[in-house]
Parts: structure tokens; C-alpha cells; sequence
């Protein structure tokens, strides 16, 4: 202290223009090092004192600005404290931690998308909240919905929440064991908004999605409009098989095991072919739907985004249960699916003509074993040839047949 | 949830629900000028008629309003606050049809910032104006005695206001509802008339110092004198307004004072007893007369200056000259407070002001006698409230006056209009420092120039 007040007597200048700046003044401390060298200079820190002792060879040229520039900081270096004062921060922190309020979670739209609902939060709020109960004007009413209707408000029908809650559940299950028989589901809303709402459901359930037009004719008519489209074989562990691709070149295209569609009312062209194609479809139904268009109705708000992404979230997860369970199944060995016929068919075909040519393969190296025995006339050797060519030709007839006869197969998209 | 009991669990919620608690629109305000004069259609209605709804910010963002379906983004996210009135959830073109709600949303608002009492309406402006909640004036809940002893202060009644009825309306209510009233009435005015006669023997057996006798009951009164009393009233037509008025319950009317004082001279012996209900010369309000905008039941009160102290008067509003006074085609200013056109004071304020008058001791107030295009966002005016009823058809009328000059300055420094202790203070300083120039802190107080900063390294 006291030599810091000699200093300040002394030299004001010179000190302060030298080191009151601080660290960040470090650069200019060599070009006043020979100023300095003589006056007494309070440091505080040892790492600075040291910089400054070991600057002999600093270059002459004095800063005009140090030398002219008034110091920054008026007051004394004070220790530093922030280690300490970090600790006692910490410190009260973990002693308050149990006081006060909890601050309670609240409503975000985008929660739905964040922790989507599965099938087991569905109740009657989260669907009143979701607005599910308000259907159409009382004018535009389909009767054979009267069943799901509660009754009339603000000129509006209301939906019943119970008759909702009860087939959405239904057709959650209805999804959950499809996708446990490795079905391939279907989410379709083609509505402006409801992209994100299929495409989190698609995901969640591992199926496909569509937000764009349905093109007429996909499923009637697949083998004209979806030619060529990839496709792969997989096993009950959902492994991709290789060596079906002259089976999956003469394959015709996929259709759904399952289609959910959020409006019914512009996709009734889908759900025409659905039915022809004898595919079950889950369905949005509104008080102005034809509830007879979808094989299990969900009679909800088909018009309510937040209404249709709890739908969606519920029967995406619906379908994530189902896959899970299939899987987890598929370890113990339990499988719940067959092989499709075509590709049991195919297999066997393939099986039996890989036979016959090893048959014939191994007929010839008979005959030419035989001739070329005749020709020579020694017979000892022979037994290890053929054992040679067997073994060869069970090692390929196996390995065909581990490839191209899974245990159990199916095809994905 | 008490009436909830005896229904399923999603019955319960919804009637506990929001849109289940929607009020139904109540009738808009009649104007029958709007068929002969041209108005707009979108034009601001003198009362709400619809809730209006406003949604979280976030909910607004994706146009979750808690209808239907999504509201147009477009429409929606452009004001400042989210207020929307709903007029059909949803209709046969499967739209919800809705409105913005901010111009009575935000009207109330304003209206609530000027802290003002709803008060009776007054006759003459003399007597200082009461609250309609003052114990006198504040009656809702009334016994049959109560109706008549009250019905100078009461505001709702039963039957029409007959002055305010066209003739047809007035056909229509004698044959639909008065007609068939005739034997009702007879029986009323004979339960009257006993309770007259048994006054009347009360009092002359007072006079007289004896017991009162058996009280008259209607069924003594013969049919002759009877017919007798009825014939008396028919010359008596205040009389028997009296009667007809208390047994349909009508509203209060204000005759002429010329018509009453012909009747006195024509019955010197009668003493007549006059309505002077506030409400007998323009008819009842359709609402409560605080119409539910302000609870408040008073205006004296207080404000006070962070600086300046206790303020004589409450700060005074800005008020929007909406169109100047058009002399030529005989139109006053119309001004606007707070969101409601008001009537310009009388008498010799400045906005009445006339070049050359003698006693004129205000100035005019630029925008108010003509228009001014280059004042932005149009001419304003600070003017001080001072009293707001609620009319017979549900229209707020809002008496305003002249604002104290000193109020509107104080305000107008209170919102960053104007600065007026800053300058005085600079002012002072100034002065001080003209006397002393010593007295100035030499470096310190001085503006220092940095060359270089820690940031820079002094470069």
C-alpha cells in the first residue's frame, strides 16, 4: 500500500498510464518498460510483475497514446474473488433449493409434437381441450352420425367426448396390432396444416405418410402408376435380406395393410379403392361425413389442427407400441406373421430350380469323372474329388438357401 | 358444477366448457335513422352485443382460438392485441365467422383509464351529479310496496315507456297486452279504492277520537259506487294515469308544465304529485344505467405528481377532433374522448370561440373551426371529463369541459410530450453557474475524451 501511495505521488503519470489499465494493456507494456524501470510500481498481480521483469529487449518507440490516454480505472486492483464468490453462490443455491413456488407447466401448442400422446392419455379433457367435440352447423349434418352427436350449441353439433374417446381407443389398437403383424400403415391428410401432423405419426409408427394429393388409381391401378418403385426385403428383426432382387424386379408395387386418414371427406376416392382392394381404413369423421366410407370411424373435429395432431400423435404411438412388442417378440422367437404368398412361392420355385441345376452340375462331374476314369483307368483318387465337389456344392446349395429362404420374411417400403 | 350431477363426465366438462359459456348475442341497438341516413355498416356500434375472445399469443400464432378450426393467420396476427368476437362458430360455408373485437375491447379500456363514475342523468347541470350506485339510486332487487314507493328512482320497469313508442308499436301493446287486462284492472282499482275509503274513515276516526272501524274490503263496495269512482276518474286523467301506470307498471312520463298547469287551474282543489324520475324524459335505459363499463362510485379523489405533488385536478385526456365545425353547412365539431363522440360544452370556452367576441378570454383551439392537413394523425385536444351517463337506448354520453392549462401541461410532461422541469432545472443551473463560475467540479464532471478502450488496446 504504502509503496502504491509513493507511486501515486511520484510518478502519477507514468503509473498510471503503465499498468492501471490492466491485463488488457498488456501490449504496451514493453514500450514503457525503460520508462518505468525506475519508479516504484504497485503490482498486483505477480504474473504482470514477472512480464515486466523479463522485457529487456523492448523496443524504444514510447506509445503516444499510453502516454497521453487518462487511466481507464480510478480505483485499486481489488483481489479476486470469483472463485469464492461462485462457491457461495453455489452454496445458497443448495440451501434455498427447497424454497419457493414450483413454477407449474403450461400450455404450448407445439407440446403435442414435442411429447406426442399415446393411446393411454386420452381422456375427455385432453380431447375438449383439443377441441374434438364441435362439429359441423346443424345444416350440414350427416344423420347417420345422429349416434356420435351429444347435441346442439351455438348452432353447432357437439360431439359426444365419450363416443370419441371410445373409437379413438379402438382404432389405436386396431393400429397396434396391425403394425404388430407387420402390417404397412398408411397416414394420409391431405388438408393444408396436417403435414406435420402425418409425418409425426408416420415416424412414430414407422409407415408411410401422404400430404399431397392422392393420385386416383394408386392401389386400382398401381402396377401403371407405381412401376419400378424401391422396395426391400426384410426379416422378423426387421433386417434388410439380400438376394431377392430378381424376385423384387417382377414384384408388383405395395399397397397398405392399413390407411388412416384425417379427412375422409376429400379422399373419397382413396377410400373407394381401399375398399376394393378390401383395405381397412380408420377415419376422421365429422357431423357431415359419410361415417359408412371408413371401416372404423373416430367421429372427432376433422377441421381443429390440435384436434387431429392428438389423433394422429395417438395413433402414431399406437403403432410404436405395436412395432416394439413385434420386435421384442421377434427375440424370443415368437412371430405372429406369415411369409406374403409371393414371396413363399417365389422362394420355393427358386429353391427347387437351384436344386435342380446342382443336381445337374453334379451329374455332369459324375459323367466327366467317369469318362476321364474310363480314359485313364485309375479309380483310388476318385472318392476325394467327388467329396471335394460335394462339399462345394452343399456350401453353395446352403447358402442359397439361408438367403433366399428367410426363416420368416416380409417386405417394407 | 352443482347442475352437472346427474350427467355423464363429458356432458359435465363441456357445460363447464368456454364455448359453452358463451352469452348469447343480446339484440343490436335500433336505430331508425339508419334507414334514411347513410352509415357504414362496419361502423362501431354504440354498445357490444357479442363476448369478444382473446387466445395466449402462442395459441394466436398457429390461429388457435379455441373454435372450430384455425383462424386465418393473416387476419389475425396483425394487431397488437388478439380480440375477436365470434358471430357464427360455424355456418353452412364451413367458416367460422368472426370479427375483430378492438374497438370495444379497447374503448372499455380507455374508458377505464379515465377513472369516471356513471352518475343519474340530471335535469339541469346545478346540483353536482350522484354515482347510479349511491344507496338512493342504486335498486334492483324490489318488494311490490317498494315498486310504487320507488318509482321515481327506479330505472327498470315492467311496461313501456309510452313516449318513446311509435303509434303502431302503442296498438300493438294495447291489444296484445293491455286488453285483456279489463277484469285484472277492475279488481285493482277496487282493492284501491277500499284501501282509499279505509284511509279516509281511518282519518275521520281519528279526527274524531274513535276507533278506527273495520277496514273497507273490496268486496263491500257495491257495484253502483263502484261505477260511480270510475266516472270521477274519467275526469281526472292524472289520476287514472297514476292508476294505469302502477297496474301495467309503465315508465315514467314527463308531461309539459304548461299541460299541468292548465289542469291545475282547472281543479284548484287537487294536488297533484309529479314524477320527476330522471328517467321520465327520455325513457329508462335498456341496461343498467352503469351499462357494467365502471364500477366506481366517485370521482373525488386525489392524484398525485411524483414530482409536482397532489394535483388539484385528475389528469386531463387527450381527446380527437374528429370532424371541425363546418359552419356553412351548419355542423358542430364533433370530438372524440376516449373513444366516444361527445357533445362540444356550452358556453364561453375555447371551444366555442369566436373572432372579435367581447368577452372571448380564450383562444381558439387550432383544428377545432377548420381542418388541419398537416397535423399528424389529425388535431387533438386535452379536455377534462367530467360526468358520462348511460341514454335510454344504451349509448354512453360523456360530458367533457375545458382542461385547466397547467393540468394539460403537467400531463402532457407526464407522457413525454413536453419537459418542463428539465428546463427549469437547466435553467437554475445555468443561472447558478452564471453567478458563480468557480462553483463548476473542474475534471470530473467534464466530458473526458478516451483515446482507445480495453476493447480496442488503445488503437
Amino acid at each position: 500500500m504504502i509503496i502504491r501511495e509513493f507511486g501515486v505521488r511520484q510518478g502519477r503519470k507514468a503509473l498510471a498510464a503503465s499498468l492501471r489499465q490492466g491485463p488488457a494493456c498488456l501490449r504496451q507494456l514493453s514500450s514503457l518498460s525503460s520508462e518505468t524501470s525506475g519508479t516504484p510500481v504497485a503490482v498486483a498481480d505477480p504474473v504482470l510483475q514477472s512480464t515486466l521483469k523479463t522485457s529487456p529487449e523492448a523496443k524504444k518507440t514510447p506509445s503516444l497514446f499510453m502516454q497521453t490516454a487518462k487511466p481507464a480505472r480510478k480505483r485499486p486492483v481489488a483481489p479476486d474473488t470469483t472463485k469464492q464468490d461462485w462457491e457461495d453462490a453455489q452454496a445458497l443455491r443448495k440451501s434455498m433449493r427447497g424454497v419457493g413456488t414450483t413454477v407449474q407447466p403450461v400450455y404450448s401448442p407445439n407440446d403435442v409434437f414435442r411429447n406426442p400422446p399415446g393411446p393411454k392419455d386420452v381422456t375427455l379433457e385432453l380431447l375438449m381441450a383439443s377441441q374434438a367435440h364441435m362439429g359441423h352447423h346443424t345444416s350440414v349434418w350427416n344423420p347417420a352420425n345422429a349416434r356420435y352427436i351429444h347435441g346442439i350449441r351455438q348452432g353447432i353439433h357437439i360431439i359426444s367426448l365419450e363416443e370419441t374417446a371410445a373409437h379413438l381407443r379402438r382404432a389405436a389398437r386396431v393400429v397396434e396390432e396391425v403394425a404388430y403383424r407387420g402390417g404397412l400403415i398408411l397416414f394420409v391428410g391431405t388438408r393444408p396444416g396436417q403435414t406435420q401432423i402425418v409425418t409425426q405419426s408416420a415416424r412414430l409408427a414407422d409407415a408411410c405418410h401422404l400430404f399431397t394429393k392422392w393420385t386416383p388409381g394408386t392401389i386400382t391401378n398401381s402396377d401403371k402408376i407405381l412401376p419400378g418403385l424401391p422396395m426391400k426385403i426384410v426379416d422378423q428383426h426387421d433386417n434388410e435380406l439380400e438376394g431377392f432382387d430378381q424376385h423384387l424386379m417382377e414384384r408388383r408395387a405395395l399397397v397398405p395393410d392399413l390407411v388412416v386418414c384425417l379427412n375422409p371427406l376429400e379422399n373419397f376416392v382413396m377410400l373407394h379403392e381401399c375398399g376394393l382392394a378390401n383395405i381397412p381404413t380408420i377415419g376422421v369423421i365429422d357431423t357431415n361425413t359419410e361415417p359408412t366410407w371408413v371401416t372404423y370411424a373416430i367421429p372427432a373435429n376433422d377441421d381443429s389442427l390440435r384436434c387431429l395432431a392428438v389423433i394422429g400423435s395417438v395413433l402414431g404411438r399406437a403403432g410404436e407400441a405395436g412395432n416394439k412388442r413385434r420386435l421384442q417378440d421377434a427375440q424370443k422367437g415368437v412371430v405372429a406373421w406369415e411369409t406374403p404368398q409371393a414371396i413363399s412361392t417365389w422362394t420355393k420355385i427358386h429353391g427347387k430350380r437351384a436344386e435342380w441345376a446342382a443336381r445337374a452340375a453334379r451329374e455332369a462331374a459324375e459323367e466327366q469323372a467317369a469318362r476321364e476314369a474310363a480314359l485313364s483307368g485309375e479309380e483310388p483318387l476318385e472318392k476325394e474329388g467327388e467329396g471335394e465337389v460335394e462339399t462345394e456344392g452343399r456350401f453353395r446349395r446352403g447358402q442359397n438357401f439361408r438367403e433366399r429362404r428367410p426363416p420368416r420374411a416380409s417386405d417394407d417400403s | 358444477m352443482a347442475t352437472a350431477k346427474n350427467v355423464s363426465p363429458g356432458a359435465a366438462l363441456l357445460r363447464s366448457s368456454r364455448m359453452f359459456s358463451m352469452p348469447a348475442p343480446i339484440s343490436a341497438p335500433s336505430d331508425l335513422s339508419m334507414a334514411t341516413k347513410h352509415k357504414s355498416a362496419t361502423a362501431t356500434t354504440p354498445f357490444p352485443t357479442h363476448l369478444t375472445v382473446t387466445t395466449p399469443q402462442a395459441s394466436r400464432l398457429v390461429g388457435d382460438w379455441g373454435f372450430k378450426r384455425p383462424f386465418p393467420l393473416k387476419t389475425t396476427t396483425k394487431s397488437t392485441l388478439p380480440l375477436v368476437r365470434v358471430r357464427k362458430v360455424d355456418s353452412i360455408e364451413h367458416v367460422t365467422d368472426f370479427r375483430s373485437a378492438s374497438d370495444h375491447a379497447i374503448t372499455l379500456k380507455k374508458f377505464q383509464e379515465m377513472n369516471l363514475d356513471f352518475t343519474v342523468p340530471q335535469k339541469d347541470d346545478q346540483r353536482p351529479p350522484k354515482s347510479v350506485f349511491e344507496e338512493d339510486a342504486d335498486v334492483t332487487a324490489l318488494t311490490p310496496e317498494e315498486r310504487v314507493k320507488k318509482e321515481n328512482i327506479r330505472w327498470r320497469f315492467n311496461g313501456p315507456w309510452l313516449a318513446g313508442m311509435t303509434d303502431g308499436e302503442f296498438n300493438e301493446y294495447l291489444s296484445s297486452t293491455v286488453r285483456g287486462k279489463r277484469t285484472e284492472f277492475r279488481a285493482y282499482l277496487k282493492a284501491q279504492l277500499a284501501a282509499d275509503m279505509t284511509n279516509e274513515q281511518n282519518q275521520q276516526a281519528q279526527e274524531r277520537a274513535e276507533e278506527a272501524p273495520v277496514p273497507v274490503q273490496s268486496s263491500d263496495i257495491s257495484e253502483t259506487a263502484f261505477t260511480e269512482h270510475l266516472r270521477q276518474l274519467r275526469q281526472d286523467p292524472v289520476m287514472l294515469f297514476q292508476h294505469v301506470s302502477r297496474f301495467l307498471d309503465l315508465a315514467p312520463l314527463a308531461p309539459e308544465e304548461a299541460a299541468f298547469n292548465r289542469l291545475g287551474a282547472l281543479r284548484p282543489n287537487k294536488r297533484y304529485t309529479f314524477s320527476d324520475s330522471p328517467y321520465a324524459a327520455n325513457g329508462p335505459p335498456i341496461t343498467h344505467p352503469s351499462a357494467g363499463l365502471s364500477y366506481l362510485r366517485t370521482k373525488n379523489y386525489l392524484d398525485n405528481h411524483p414530482i409536482y405533488g397532489p394535483q388539484q385536478r385528475h389528469p386531463p385526456v387527450k381527446a380527437r377532433i374528429v370532424t371541425p365545425k363546418n359552419s356553412a353547412a351548419n355542423y358542430v365539431a364533433k370530438i372524440g374522448v376516449a373513444g366516444f363522440i361527445s357533445k362540444i360544452p356550452e358556453g364561453e370556452t375555447s371551444f366555442n370561440f369566436k373572432a372579435g367576441g367581447m368577452y372571448n378570454k380564450n383562444s381558439a383551439i387550432p383544428g377545432l373551426n377548420d381542418f388541419q392537413p398537416d397535423v399528424v394523425g389529425g388535431s387533438k385536444v386535452y379536455v377534462e371529463p367530467q360526468k358520462v351517463t348511460i341514454s335510454s337506448t344504451g349509448k354512453v354520453v360523456l360530458g367533457f369541459g375545458a382542461t385547466d392549462p397547467s393540468a394539460a401541461v403537467v400531463q402532457k410532461e407526464m407522457v413525454g410530450e413536453g419537459v418542463v422541469f428539465e428546463d427549469a432545472v437547466k435553467e437554475t443551473n445555468e443561472a447558478l453557474s452564471a453567478q458563480r463560475p468557480m462553483l463548476q467540479r473542474p475534471w470530473a464532471a467534464r466530458s473526458r475524451s478516451i483515446m482507445g478502450s480495453s476493447k480496442t488496446y488503445g488503437l
